[in-house]
């Protein structure tokens, strides 16, 4: 038993070594420097400035900040309710015998198998493109005026749009999965006590993927406050009100952005501090509020 | 047998993990030997030395300038025996450099754009004031260019190369359409090419909505001066200021008039490839845009160029200063082979190479004594050799970095017809 005690650990000795290397020394090492005025993120620590918490109040005073994190308050909860909508309709419609059912499941993943680079590139420069993209032909086709999808009051909606047609295909698939793990003996004993499909929906499919939705929801989370390439690609030039995520905000404090205004890792660190907490106090809502499938399937 | 198999399995993840930590040549790594130079013709013309230095380059290998640095190399190589190691970190060497630096990373010569060098790097840069001095680099260096590193870092810290000026660009058949035969020098003039360009059928001006400060920045930095647009951005003051209102109502009265698109300013590049497509006449931007248009769009006109136009007869800055920038190459102050860097430095960005790489990258040759300009950009030359100062990157409106996402807003907004003249200036002093 001794000897296997230190089997486990001979074992697991890499692996912590390694985690505590390259994931806990950079996080400890963050929230430290949240604390400390750093200009680059590599100078020695003995340059750095004790300045408490005014790192955080600078960053939650900054008006790039708030927008930001309101850009990615709307992602969540606007383009969480519609992906997770559509990605269930899809899931529900493709476990209900529709003819082809895997040909349609590639085509709604496809968009999560190509870059999100290249996505991009085609919503911004033929989808919504205002002279000749799809978008407006198709709007002048019905008579309708051309929207300017790319201007200041549409871009935030043309990039979630986008966003969220490169996302469904993803959660379509996790959901997919959770609904053919219920047994089909349980959707036949409901048909044969006079069960309608929406009946079996509402009692039936939607209970028992509590916990699918909460793996949906923590990924969706965890996607939302990481929101970086498509915010790039929407303003590719300098970060734009409209567009700009807490990541993007991050990187320019790190890094400068596209004209040189200083480097600010302290006040960097703290936009990364005060995203994990979000992160954490997100994940805590959700333990408390859905619980897991009471039914082992 | 346990313990076997826990010794076999134990020697197994050590020797995985030993393989791990083996050095691969990294596949972003060029050698000579990877641009088809052979070693022995090499060898004919200069013994090996042993030296190698390690250029991290801001460039991807299948650029055209990445091309010209390859056989740069190879040529450097053939000469002096010292081989150059290029490792292609493209665009994101912003983020990566300056943590490889610090930490002691091999890098002999790094790349960036000039001013980041000259400021955020400048402090792991060699000065090289000495060679730059024996080598008489600043009897044809641009001169505009040095000045600038010099007045961010207090001494040369990189070579720049690979300049660009900017201005109004204009597509010529678009003129010739309207019937316009002269550049306009003011702003009444512009205005007056508008209106013939409109006549014509063209939209007269498209704007970006990634270039929307730098078409604003050029207009009050003519009138007020780049300092006087740095104090308005880090001081606010904007309803206070007239000239602030004046270029608001300018770009208001542009858009009214129809001399901008209906949808500007569109997202970039949309708007600049109108110039290519033939909706569009002129653009505010930089001495990259024909190339990049050309690119996009796969046109083949002929390009003009002319200085941004005096906006009133009491300009503070006359229309001989422009945006002008470069990319700047730098050696590490840790080098162990600066002499042989710096030497690599000069073969790309003067004599044959700088030329080369001019031509192929559709820029403007850093070494004056290279008369030949590509045919793209050939009309820019007069304006460039012209010009007497700088501005920075947006004319300084990029100098308060915690306001800058929503001054940006505001002039997209302002272009966009969203807001008046007085409405705008209220909401840029809003930001303070």
């Amino acid at each position: 038993m001794k000897q296997d005690k230190k089997m486990i650990v001979t074992f697991l000795m890499p692996a912590v070594v390694a985690f505590a290397l390259m994931f806990l020394y950079p996080v400890v090492r963050t929230v430290i420097m949240s604390l400390y005025e750093v200009k680059n993120v590599t100078d020695a620590a003995d340059t750095w400035t004790f300045v408490g918490f005014e790192n955080f109040i600078t960053v939650l005073k900054n008006d790039t900040f708030r927008k930001s994190m309101y850009n990615i308050f709307r992602i969540w909860l606007v383009g969480g309710i519609i992906t997770m909508s559509i990605s269930l309709l899809f899931a529900v419609l493709l476990t209900n015998g529709i003819k082809g059912k895997g040909f349609f499941r590639a085509v709604i993943y496809l968009p999560n198998v190509v870059s999100a680079v290249a996505l991009a590139t085609m919503w911004t420069q033929y989808v919504f493109q205002s002279k000749y993209g799809l978008f407006n032909n198709i709007i002048r086709f019905f008579g309708g005026n051309a929207v300017n999808w790319l201007g200041p009051d549409m871009k935030f909606w043309s990039m979630l749009i986008a966003f969220i047609f490169g996302a469904v295909g993803y959660y379509m698939l996790i959901f997919l999965s959770g609904i053919e793990r219920i047994p089909t003996e349980i959707y036949e004993a409901a048909t044969i006590d006079g069960a309608t499909k929406g009946n079996k929906f509402r009692y039936i499919t939607l209970p028992l993927l509590r916990g699918v939705f909460k793996t949906n929801l923590t990924f969706w989370t965890i996607n939302t406050i990481t929101f970086f390439v498509w915010s790039k690609m929407f303003s590719p030039v300098d970060s734009e009100v409209s567009t700009v995520s807490p990541v993007v905000h991050m990187m320019n404090l790190v890094f400068g952005g596209k004209a040189v205004s200083g480097t600010f890792a302290g006040r960097g660190a703290a936009v990364g501090v005060l995203l994990a907490v979000c992160v954490m106090l997100t994940f805590a809502i959700f333990n408390l509020c859905i619980k897991d499938d009471d039914i082992e399937l | 047998m346990k313990k076997i198999i826990a010794l076999l399995l134990a020697a197994v993840m050590v020797l995985g993990l030993a393989a791990c930590g083996e050095k691969t040549p990294a596949a972003n790594e060029t050698t000579q030997a990877a641009t088809g130079t052979d070693a022995s013709e090499a060898n004919t013309e200069a013994p090996a030395t042993g030296k190698e230095i390690v250029y991290w380059s801001m460039w991807t290998e299948g650029e055209p300038q990445g091309t010209v640095i390859k056989e740069a190399a190879a040529a450097y190589e053939a000469a002096t025996g010292v081989h150059v190691n290029i490792e292609w970190k493209g665009r994101d060497i912003t983020t990566v450099l300056k943590a490889a630096l610090d930490a002691g990373e091999k890098i002999d010569v790094f790349d960036d754009d000039f001013q980041r060098v000259s400021t955020q790097f400048a402090a792991n840069a060699l000065d090289l004031e000495e060679m730059a001095k024996a080598a008489g680099y600043d009897d044809f260096a641009v001169a505009a260019l040095p000045t600038a590193v010099r007045g961010w870092a207090g001494k040369l810290v990189c070579i720049p190369y690979q300049p660009y000026t900017s201005g109004v660009f204009y597509v010529k058949s678009a003129f010739e359409a309207a019937g316009i035969t002269e550049e306009p020098k003011t702003w009444d003039e512009f205005l007056d090419v508008c209106q013939k360009l409109k006549d014509a059928g063209y939209t007269p001006l498209a704007q970006d909505d990634a270039y929307t400060r730098y078409t604003f920045g050029f207009m009050l930095a003519r009138m007020i001066g780049e300092e006087g647009v740095v104090e308005l951005t880090n001081k606010g003051g904007w309803s206070n200021s007239a000239e602030a209102k004046q270029v608001a109502q300018m770009i208001v009265d542009l858009r009214s008039k129809g001399f901008l698109s209906d949808t500007a300013p569109d997202a970039y590049p949309n708007g600049e490839n109108e110039l290519g497509l033939g909706l569009a006449a002129m653009v505010v931007n930089a001495s990259w845009v024909p190339g990049e248009i050309t690119n996009n769009t796969q046109c083949d006109e002929v390009w003009g160029m002319f200085n941004f136009p005096a906006m009133t007869d009491k300009d503070a800055d006359p229309t001989t200063v422009a945006n002008i920038g470069a990319q700047g190459l730098a050696i590490n102050s840790k080098s162990e082979n600066p002499q042989e860097a710096f030497d690599f430095i000069m073969y790309l960005t003067s004599g044959e190479f700088d030329q080369e790489m001019a031509l192929a990258s559709n820029g403007i040759p850093a070494d004056t004594r290279n008369e030949q300009w590509p045919e793209m950009i050939a009309n820019v030359r007069d304006a460039f050799n012209a010009q007497t100062d700088v501005y920075e990157w947006n004319m300084g409106l990029n100098a308060n970095g915690d306001i800058k996402e929503g001054l940006n807003d505001c002039i997209t907004r302002l272009f966009a017809g969203s807001l008046d003249a007085d409405s705008f200036v209220a909401a840029m002093d809003a930001l303070y």
